[in-house]
């Protein structure tokens, strides 16, 4: 992941680069012996202004800590992260506490992200209150216009939390975020806790309000199918490392890693005919051990065309035709699969030799 | 036609008591399940479909629970009303359960191995030596690897995809005729949420055995459901054969719902979805429960009770409008 | 369905679509009842906890007693009745008489407000002493937490009593002095509730929001955790308020509480305990009377603790 400017702009990243997260690096101490699980490790990626980039990988994968990490909620080992060019990882107390103005996080549970005691204006308002020290009258009024915004009435503007459904408490949230004209909103997992009938009203939502201001979003999610839709671009990532990222148009309907293709072809169809249709690849195993990973691919474990090489030399991001980088190394020792689903290879694709080098 | 099925719920009615006094939280609730059949009961939050599984083995906590009405039979036996001691009889032996969590299903001072045991020889009568084979035996069967090692470990050693494998081999140690799963999947990944729903499905055919299985995603259901009804606001709003359900819906719920599933494809402009919020209990609208957020609404949606009105072999819907529309399924 | 007639009503993706669009703006709270403030609720709740209420009213009418005690009390506390010393109850002292022929009734009224003074006074050091390092130590953790909770440790290894009468015997017998002692030995118990409590709401989501939006530490503690941590809190100042009663008794009862002649409950259940022999109606009064007030204070607590909704503590 060295020298990511050398790429040309097709090659995974943003035309008008916002938000530049370059080889990220988190860990956290393991439980008893002093073991570090490395969460995340060496992320990059490049967020656009008014675009929409989805982050995508199951639980232990550390797409939750590489949005977290970026808001400086937990520290970085190391990495940078440049929001419009400034550094954020390296900000003082106080620089840092002005620049959360610009970065808005929207979190996963709706029920647990609302101090409970508390009524909407104060909710909505807190951000107002700490950032842009408003009177009340003032605040109130920014309040209401962006009750209204997500589609809530303002006269629900002394209501508890509690007297909200989950997606009305998440319209609540994306206001909070909103709040301050941030630049940049993290959606960890935004969506997840919420009904299929609520979910689209809220990437619906999402999609106006981005239309309206411009934020960039970079949506954490494990919902492929949701972030198929509202993400322009996907980084797909495993055991802290990005296993591909590109267009998500050409990753969904051609994905280049292997894992990315089991991913998709784990997602349940709603459609019987075609559940009973179709061949799936199902992943044998398990992730491994955070503390303990391969020294090569992560994903070596559990891929089926793992070779020789994978379990010692971790593939660099190589372009991909179609757009996008991918780290597997199909894709620089084996046959190139680019623009092409691996289901062309056949389920029992036997294990390629790698060429000598 | 003499035999019974092999579970038959009829007009299940289940109260919680709150603030204002008892509320409905399942209404006339009706279906049965026959042998070797996956019933799917597919519902939001607030639909009544995990109070309604808890009424399936008495498992709702009174107070604030009750069941307010209707019968619950296996093989012909009333389960409500059912004295304590024959009921855990028929838990485990004859229904078995598996919850979303399984950690807090499994108690987390016994190895796995034990708790299987235990269940076997409570149930089965087998000696301790027998047991501890069997449970080794069930948790090979259900792929967790080494699984004489295993059997010796704690849950909390377990991750959560190998949890859930515990939780199937343990409810399906002593061969029940119903197993009720409790979306069993939705906390899990979805590579292990494939692996363990083709688990499912493989201990159901190996073992003859009848499913229900509680879900809000369709997805899910379309994978494992031979049969599916639609709970909304506590009430049945549809039920049908999973193949009709999904081409023929015959209720704008159902569609609604099908229409809003997220799906991996190209992308469609906007996506549809259901205005509104699922309603809570206390605030039921009248007339039919899902007529402030029904496209289709007319004036008679919003009076009197719905009758659910058979539409086809198998198929019932509760909308009165059923024969004035030609809802759209899944493409 | 065979019943299904081609009526040309359109259906389908299209409708949700158009629908959906229409629908904009969410409506669906329920506007019928008007918006309940988290303490209307909690009254409401608490109006129907019959035994809660019970115990509120024996103890205003306490305090009543208590503030009104010039008014109420028949003689003075401390005047003599050399013709009855240690009488039973009468027409002319309805509760009798100590071995210096003193009123106790009138002794009772004026002992309440020295024996409930003394309970709020325990209570309130107690809290001064331990809420705020509990805060403090539950919040920030690390090495603000290890002195912290190693400091009230080290108070909690000394027996309570023996702690009380060693403050005592250093700041010289007295009301005050006996009270700071419970206090102290109170503090601790406040520390560790508080902090445990700090930690569970410490990771809420809500509070990792508010750091994301840049809200500084003493704000996140103001605003978003002493409300959480409230209202287990009073449960617990209600209960410590009974306990706080029962020392003052048995710290008057050994000698280290008020001195004599004033009147507390503690030290006229002392006053019949030395006279046992010869009176033993004498000790039923204050008995009855600390049994009650620790006995409301319990039940008040517990009322407290279950009218509080599953709201407050979390979600729905």
């Amino acid at each position: 992941m060295t020298a990511l400017e050398n790429r040309e702009p097709a090659a995974g990243s943003a035309a008008d680069t916002l938000l530049r997260v370059d080889d990220l690096h988190v860990s956290f101490k393991g439980r008893g012996r002093a073991r570090k699980v490395r969460a995340v490790n060496g992320v990059s990626f490049e967020l656009g202004r008014s675009e929409t980039v989805g982050l995508v990988g199951e639980s232990g994968s550390g797409k939750s800590t590489v949005g977290r990490a970026i808001m400086r909620l937990i520290p970085a080992d190391s990495g940078r992260v440049q929001l419009d060019g400034r550094e954020l990882l390296s900000l003082g107390r106080s620089e840092l506490r002005a620049a959360r103005k610009d970065v808005q996080m929207v979190f996963q549970d709706p029920y647990s992200s609302m101090n409970p005691a508390m009524v909407v204006a104060d909710v909505i308002g807190e951000p107002l209150d700490v950032q842009a020290g408003m009177g009340r009258s003032e605040r109130n009024t920014r309040v209401a216009e962006l009750l209204e915004a997500v589609g809530l009435s303002q006269r629900h503007i002394e209501r508890y939390p509690y007297e909200f459904s989950g997606g009305q408490r998440q319209r609540i949230a994306i206001a909070r975020a909103l709040a301050n004209h941030p630049k940049v909103v993290i959606l960890d997992e935004a969506v997840s806790a919420l009904d299929v009938s609520t979910q689209n009203q809220i990437i619906n939502l999402l999609e106006d309000l981005q239309a309206e201001t411009g934020v960039s979003m970079l949506f954490i999610a494990h919902d492929l199918a949701v972030v198929r839709h509202i993400a322009r671009r996907t980084v797909v990532i495993y055991l802290g490392q990005v296993m591909e990222v590109g267009p998500s148009e050409r990753i969904f309907e051609h994905p280049a890693h292997p894992y990315a293709e089991a991913l998709l072809s784990a997602v349940p169809v709603p459609n019987p005919e075609i559940q009973r249709r179709r061949e799936r690849v199902v992943l044998r195993g398990e992730p491994p051990d955070p503390t303990n990973l391969p020294l090569g691919c992560p994903f070596v474990t559990r891929c089926r065309y793992a070779m020789d090489v994978c379990a010692d030399t971790m593939p660099e991001l190589t372009p991909v035709d179609g757009g996008g980088l991918v780290a597997c190394h199909l894709q620089t020792a084996g046959p190139n699969l680019a623009g092409r689903s691996l289901d062309a290879l056949g389920v029992e694709a036997e294990p390629i030799v790698p060429p000598t080098r | 036609m003499s035999e019974p099925p092999l579970l038959e719920v009829t007009d299940l009615d289940v109260d919680f008591a709150t603030d204002h006094g008892w509320e409905r939280v399942v209404n006339h609730v009706s279906f049965t399940v026959d042998r070797g059949e996956t019933l799917g009961l597919v519902g939001e939050s607030g639909s009544g479909k995990s109070v309604t599984c808890m009424a399936l083995t008495a498992l709702i906590p009174m107070p604030p629970g009750r069941v307010a009405g209707g019968s619950v039979r296996l093989e012909g036996r009333e389960l409500i009303g059912m004295p304590a001691a024959e009921l855990e009889q028929v838990r485990g032996a004859e229904v078995a359960n598996i919850f979303q969590e399984p950690m807090t299903s499994l108690n987390p001072a016994f190895t796995v191995g034990e708790q299987i045991a235990e269940m076997v020889r409570r149930h089965k009568g087998l000696s301790r030596r027998a047991a501890r084979g069997r449970a080794v035996e069930m948790l090979d069967r259900v792929g967790i690897p080494n699984a004489s090692r295993r059997a010796e470990e704690y849950p909390h050693q377990f991750s959560g995809g190998m949890r859930q494998r515990v939780m199937i081999a343990m409810a399906v140690s002593c061969e029940p005729k119903l197993l009720i799963a409790d979306e069993p999947t939705t906390a899990l990944d979805v590579t292990i949420q494939a692996q363990v729903l083709d688990l499912l499905r493989d201990m159901q055919a190996e073992l003859g055995m009848s499913v229900v299985f509680i879900t809000h995603d369709l997805g899910v259901v379309a994978h494992s459901c031979d049969h599916v009804v639609v709970l909304y606001g506590g009430r049945v709003m549809e039920e049908a054969p999973i193949d009709e359900l999904y081409f023929r819906p015959a209720h704008p719920y159902t569609e609604g719902l099908l229409t809003a599933m997220p799906q991996i494809g190209p992308r469609a402009g906007r996506l549809a979805s259901i205005p509104g919020s699922t309603p809570v209990p206390s605030s039921l609208p009248a007339g039919c429960v899902f007529n402030p957020r029904c496209p289709y609404v007319v004036e008679r949606c919003r009076e009197g009770e719905i009758p659910l009105v058979e539409v086809g072999p198998g198929h019932r819907s509760r909308c009165v409008r059923v024969s004035e529309l030609n809802l759209v399924g899944t493409s | 369905m065979a019943d299904r007639a081609d009526v040309a009503v359109p259906t389908g993706p299209e409708v949700w679509r158009r629908h959906a669009q229409d629908h904009r703006v969410e409506q669906s709270l329920d506007e019928s009842s008007a918006p309940l403030s988290a303490r209307a609720r909690f009254l409401r709740r608490f109006l129907q906890q019959r035994p809660a209420i019970g115990a509120l009213t024996f103890l205003v009418l306490i305090v009543l007693a208590a503030l009104f005690a010039p008014l109420l009390a028949p003689y003075d506390p401390d005047q003599n009745d050399i013709r009855n010393l240690l009488s039973g109850p009468s027409g002319d002292h309805w509760l009798g008489t100590d071995h210096l022929g003193r009123d106790t009734l009138s002794r009772m009224l004026y002992g309440a407000r020295v024996s409930l003074l003394a309970a709020v006074q325990a209570v309130s050091i107690a809290l001064v002493l331990g809420v705020v390092p509990g805060l403090l130590a539950g919040f920030f953790g690390r090495w603000v937490d290890v002195v912290i909770m190693r400091a009230t440790e080290t108070i909690m290894t000394f027996p309570p009593l023996l702690l009380a009468i060693a403050i005592v015997a250093v700041r010289g017998p007295g009301l005050f002095n006996a009270m700071l002692a419970v206090g102290v030995v109170f503090a601790p118990r406040f520390a560790r509730l508080v902090r445990g409590l700090v930690l569970g709401v410490r990771e809420e989501t809500f509070i990792e929001a508010s750091r994301s939006i840049g809200t500084p530490a003493h704000r996140i503690l103001r605003r978003h955790v002493l409300p959480n941590i409230l209202s287990p809190l009073v449960v617990q100042i209600s209960l410590a308020l009974g306990f706080a009663m029962l020392a003052e008794a048995a710290l008057s009862f050994l000698g280290l509480g008020v001195r004599p002649p004033e009147a507390s409950w503690g030290a006229l259940l002392q006053v019949a305990y030395n006279n046992i022999n010869r009176n033993s109606f004498q000790a039923i009064p204050p008995g009855v009377a600390i049994m009650l007030c620790v006995l409301a204070f319990n039940l008040l607590g517990d009322g407290i603790r279950d009218s509080l909704g599953k709201e407050i503590r979390r979600g729905t």
